[in-house]
């Protein structure tokens, strides 16, 4: 039986709230499934959803634990309100997909490493590639404002173009979807 | 990641051009006749020798029997 109409030109609307990798891969691998069998794909993040896009920052590098560059003042951003609290979380954030933990079997950072190891031998994607490959296919990533201000990112923080949009945009993107989910 | 492949190599078939894909797990047959369903396009040629499975596809032109 065809599904085609059912599916091709259908919205989806996929919501990253967790920095863990388990479920930044399941995000991205449906996301990516759904964005390839013809649905248009709007991904938002918040909050440590935002890790999975970040910039890679090594842990121990000095960029990420003495910058005294000036925060990010982009869209959604209210610099006058920051407090030296921004700079502690952008030095304490996991920055991009190799450095976040999974939610269980973390075993101190060795079950990601041991997880990243399984799927390279299944020759399965990996997080990056997934991102990427939703890039390629379309799908647009937005950040939430409230995280933005309060997070202090900037576009320059992430490693594809995002959206900065609030909750209002949100609800008419949800409403107009056929599929949501948080993960 | 071989819908995301897939879904780009589609995306660049001229009028009457076919595109024959691989994939090594008896899964991936399944995968791919659902995104055909979904995209609109049709399995001319299926061949399965033990875990390889080569699948050539091309789009639907509304000729498909029932």
């Amino acid at each position: 039986m065809s599904t085609g109409a059912q599916v091709v030109g259908r919205k989806g609307t996929i919501l990253l709230l967790s920095g863990e990798l388990d479920k930044a891969l399941a995000a991205f691998e449906i996301a990516a499934g759904m964005a390839a069998m013809g649905m248009e794909i709007r991904m938002w993040f918040l909050l440590f959803g935002t890790n999975a896009l970040r910039k890679p920052l090594a842990r121990l590098s000095p960029r990420r634990w003495l910058n005294l560059a000036p925060l990010p003042d982009g869209p959604g951003r209210n610099p006058e309100t920051d407090t030296v609290l921004q700079r502690v979380l952008h030095a304490l954030n996991a920055t991009g997909p190799r450095q976040l933990p999974l939610s269980q079997l973390n075993v101190l950072g060795v079950g990601p490493a041991l997880l990243r190891q399984i799927l390279d031998r299944k020759q399965m994607a990996q997080l990056e590639t997934l991102i990427r490959g939703c890039e390629e296919l379309g799908v647009s990533f937005t950040i939430c404002q409230v995280c933005v201000d309060s997070m202090a990112l900037g576009p320059e923080d992430f490693i594809v173009d995002v959206d900065v949009r609030g909750v209002s945009t949100y609800t008419l993107q949800v409403a107009e979807s056929h599929y949501n989910a948080v993960f | 990641m071989p819908l995301i492949q897939l879904a780009k190599a589609v995306g660049g078939l001229g009028e009457g051009e076919s595109i024959e894909i691989i994939g090594d797990d008896p899964i991936f047959e399944l995968g791919i006749r659902e995104f055909c369903d979904a995209r609109g396009f049709v399995v001319e040629r299926s061949e399965v020798k033990g875990r390889e499975v080569r699948l050539e596809l091309r789009p639907d032109r509304g000729e498909r029997e029932d």
